[in-house]
């Protein structure tokens, strides 16, 4: 499960806007390294921690 | 004639008027950088029609699968031509030795069945900018494009692409040359 995939499993609210040009940027530097976040300025959901993200599976 | 020259530095030839004088110059084919020293030769100086030869470079890319949601560095590594040695073929960077303006052009050939397609110019690392269209993969996708000018100061500053998805699934892009390339040049020293 992609890391994009685990944030709108965890925040259902998240519309595609807000990762094309709103507060959160998923970014990937093609390094072999993976996706990460690299912003979250959502105005109102929390970033979620590591260990949240962890919880989630398929 | 007379030829004077007063105390103050002003000459005087004859009665002011010049005829027959030819001013000496260099002769044809003698201007180097001996003659002239080359840095303090300004864009202001060149003829209309001269153009530089700052860098510029143009890329093709590698494959690339990538997933939805999230934007991801191109990996154009293959390097067509950099005139300078200014381009990162293991970084997928463009970082010049010249300050000035750079027009920076780049297509990616994708066939997305659903959402949209981004293209972004970053410039040490932060969105400088976008430019998306609805995807299709009719008769195998469309070029998504961007061209920008961007100014970098030729010691620390570098440009990339990133390509964006949103179909919810990977999405392996076109590496055809003739279709996924960038290139840039400088257009204007600073």
């Amino acid at each position: 499960m992609s890391l994009y995939q685990k944030l709108i499993t965890l925040y259902p609210e998240l519309s595609s806007y807000d990762f094309a040009y709103g507060a959160i940027r998923i970014q990937n530097d093609s390094d072999g390294k993976g996706d990460y976040i690299r912003e979250w300025n959502h105005p109102t959901l929390q970033r979620p921690t590591d260990e949240q993200l962890a919880q989630i599976t398929e | 004639m007379a030829l004077v020259l007063d105390g103050n530095g002003t000459m005087t030839v004859g009665n002011g008027s010049i005829s027959g004088l030819s001013v000496g110059g260099l002769p044809t084919g003698v201007i180097n950088s001996t003659n002239i020293v080359d840095a303090t030769i300004t864009q202001a100086d060149l003829a209309t029609g001269v153009t530089s030869t700052g860098p510029l470079f143009h890329a093709t890319s590698a494959a690339l699968t990538f997933g939805s949601g999230a934007f991801t560095k191109m990996p154009f590594s293959g390097e067509v031509f950099d005139t300078a040695n200014c381009y990162d073929t293991t970084n997928y960077r463009f970082l010049p030795n010249v300050p000035g303006y750079y027009f920076f052009r780049v297509s990616v050939f994708i066939g997305l069945g659903s959402g949209r397609g981004i293209l972004s110019f970053y410039k040490n690392n932060g969105d400088v900018g976008q430019n998306g269209q609805p995807g299709s993969n009719v008769n195998g996708g469309v070029t998504y494009a961007n061209n920008m000018l961007i100014y970098l100061n030729g010691t620390t500053d570098y440009v990339e692409c990133f390509v964006y998805q949103e179909t919810g699934g990977n999405v392996t892009i076109n590496n055809n040359g003739g279709l996924t390339h960038w290139s840039g040049f400088l257009m204007r020293a600073a």
